[in-house]
């Protein structure tokens, strides 16, 4: 009889109980062109207590400045978040923030700076854009939005094996970027545990070649997923996390909004997301995909990440989650993880 | 007269006869199926040559099996064939091509939910993640996942149309099913989420075009609760709702169930349309659509 977690997963079109670690004896999963772990992996933590827009730039601002990070010249893809209208502020990245980073980049000298998102839930790009705020910074800053939905697409063969997937049409402006910023709401799960700048991927998969909510991605199995698409994602990166008001939880949607005042800042998402889960007590080795990608993607480690400005332990906050992730938390909610 | 729909659509047009999801794009299947539908059902005149090529540019796309793909570099059988098919159920209902068309529909399944999880479902039924009957099986986005209820509509509409032309009980049986999963997925205060009612236990909020594309669907049973619930949930929705495509497909589900909501919601329409500027081309021709001086424009009332 399967457990409830792993039943929960078929349910939402997952395929059952797909073990991301690698067990003794199994091929490696992943190519040598899906290896990127640096040896250490810096990681911002900026406080930032409200959306208040003068604030905000400086916070992106100083987030930016501990990273040796030259834009000059190059084209800056933004990819926010954004999934459902929500009055709260608490689903998507934030548009204050949006557009505080479009200001942050050009300021420091960016050709060009473009907002892209493929969102999974709803096709009304014209209401959910309006509806978010976000066409409103996009008029006000004079930024491009791309719909990563139905962008112009390369098939690319995948770079590890934790789907059966093999390969997935990319949006061109997304692969032709010169830098890739992710920038998530940092969220619990109800079926991944966490979203972060890893899972906010996502919304590259062009939704008009792999449907709403991109079920296919459930299909193959959410963490290999998650593994698959960032692995293959070979362009410069930089992960910028909306942690002024996160969500605890039933999230991605319908949970609840959570205080916590910060951003976070850092060029390795899997460091950036360990980071993120562990602001959120939550034991990133016990995020499956997180604890699979510490070999060759990036650093889950704490003894591996290099924090900068703001130390963690001031912002730790205890985010609830829904029973099945029970396990995930760390007991009790501080110390190191 | 020609409605400001059509008349930017024409201009959207590209030179290779089909539409792009955005004016300047390459040409997809879903646009283009659309924007053609929309062409014919606003009559010749200004839109004639439009048609042709729209036409054509589906023609020479569809693949042997009767599918379509997305686009020309995206060759895979596509969920946008049912769009495909319902256009050509209207201007080319007897051809062969629109019958090996409905054939290629009616072979498509959405995954069903493995026998553990049906298991499950009937010792634990307070368990369930999801609220839906897993024994229904509808129409998935792509070959091999779950049901929807926006590529379920579209694969019901265009199988509608053609129920008489293909063989009578697979195709009964087909849109039997349709209709069931439609009715077992609508949100408990009425209309449709793209998925289904709630997940862990809370209730998903229903959408201005899935709810249309539904209530699009079973137009020709209004004598399902769900469709009155869906029509007045679409009616709150729109009074939160001003986008093209929600104005658009709301309409035009107005219209198909001979509701009086669709007058105002045809003059909200023209005057959106007055200041559009830019947005996606598909939510233009279901402007079209609606605004369409044929009473029922997509004929599933009718079927």
């Amino acid at each position: 009889m399967p457990d409830r977690r792993e039943f929960l997963r078929v349910a939402a079109g997952a395929t059952a109980g797909v073990a991301l670690a690698c067990r003794r004896g199994e091929p490696q999963r992943w190519t040598p062109a899906a290896v990127r772990k640096p040896a250490r992996s810096p990681v911002a933590i900026v406080p930032a207590a409200s959306y208040d827009e003068a604030l905000l730039l400086d916070a992106v601002r100083s987030g930016l400045a501990a990273f040796d990070l030259d834009v000059r010249g190059r084209r800056v893809v933004l990819k926010p978040n954004l999934v459902e209208f929500d009055p709260r502020g608490v689903i998507n990245t934030h548009p204050a923030l949006v557009a505080a980073t479009i200001e942050a980049f050009r300021l420091g000298g960016a050709r060009e700076v473009v907002v892209a998102e493929g969102p999974g839930h709803r096709r009304d790009n014209e209401y959910l854009l309006s509806a978010s705020g976000l066409a409103a910074q996009l008029r006000d800053t004079g930024a491009r939005f791309v719909d990563l939905n139905h962008d112009a697409v390369r098939k690319v063969e995948l770079a590890s094996r934790f789907t059966d997937l093999r390969a997935l049409y990319l949006p061109q402006t997304v692969l032709d970027a010169d830098l890739f910023v992710s920038m998530p709401k940092l969220k619990t799960h109800h079926w991944a545990g966490v979203t972060l700048s890893m899972k906010n991927l996502f919304g590259i998969v062009p939704g008009a070649v792999y449907g709403w909510p991109k079920n296919v991605l459930h299909w193959a199995g959410l963490g290999g997923s998650i593994i698959d698409i960032n692995a293959v994602l070979d362009v410069p990166r930089f992960n910028i996390v909306d942690g002024v008001l996160g969500m605890e939880g039933n999230g991605p949607i319908q949970g609840e909004a959570k205080e916590v005042g910060v951003l976070v800042f850092g060029a390795d998402p899997v460091a950036v997301d360990a980071t993120g889960a562990r602001l959120m007590s939550i034991d990133p080795w016990k995020i499956d995909y997180l604890a699979a990608v510490d070999p060759f993607l990036g650093n889950t480690g704490d003894d591996r990440i290099e924090q900068r400005a703001e130390p963690l332990s001031r912002f730790r906050t205890d985010f609830a989650v829904i029973d099945s992730f029970a396990g995930v938390k760390v007991t009790p909610p501080v110390g190191g993880v | 007269m020609t409605n400001l729909a059509v008349q930017q659509l024409i201009d959207a047009q590209s030179p290779d006869g089909g539409w792009g999801a955005y004016p300047g794009a390459a040409s997809r299947t879903e646009a283009t199926a659309l924007a053609t539908l929309a062409l014919w059902a606003n009559g010749p005149g200004d839109a004639e040559d439009g048609f042709a090529a729209g036409s054509r540019w589906l023609e020479t796309r569809q693949l042997s099996s009767g599918a379509w793909p997305l686009a020309d570099d995206i060759p895979e059988p596509s969920w946008s064939s049912s769009l495909a098919t319902l256009a050509l159920s209207h201007f080319a209902p007897d051809s062969e091509r629109t019958a090996r068309a409905g054939g290629w529909l009616l072979r498509q399944e959405g995954r069903g939910t493995p026998w553990w999880g049906k298991l499950f479902y009937r010792l634990f039924p307070d368990r369930r993640a999801v609220d839906l009957d897993p024994d229904l099986v509808g129409w998935p986005w792509v070959e091999g996942t779950f049901s929807w209820v926006e590529p379920t509509s579209y694969a019901s509409m265009a199988l509608k149309r053609l129920r008489v032309a293909l063989p009578h009980g697979r195709v009964a049986s087909r849109i039997d099913q349709a209709d069931r999963l439609l009715v077992d997925r609508a949100c408990h205060d009425g209309g449709w989420n793209y998925g289904n009612a709630s997940v862990l236990g809370d209730a998903l909020w229903p959408y201005p075009d899935t709810t249309a594309l539904a209530l699009l669907a079973l137009a020709d049973r209004p004598d399902l609760p769900q469709v009155g619930d869906g029509l007045a949930a679409l009616g709150r929705l729109l009074d939160e709702n001003d986008s093209i495509l929600a104005l658009g497909l709301g309409g035009l589900a107005f219209r198909a169930h001979g509701a009086p909501e669709a007058a105002g919601v045809r003059e909200r329409l023209t005057d959106r349309l007055e200041d559009r500027r830019g947005g996606e081309l598909r939510a233009l021709a279901w402007a079209a659509l609606a605004l369409a001086d044929t009473d029922d424009p997509l004929g599933v009332r009718g079927a």
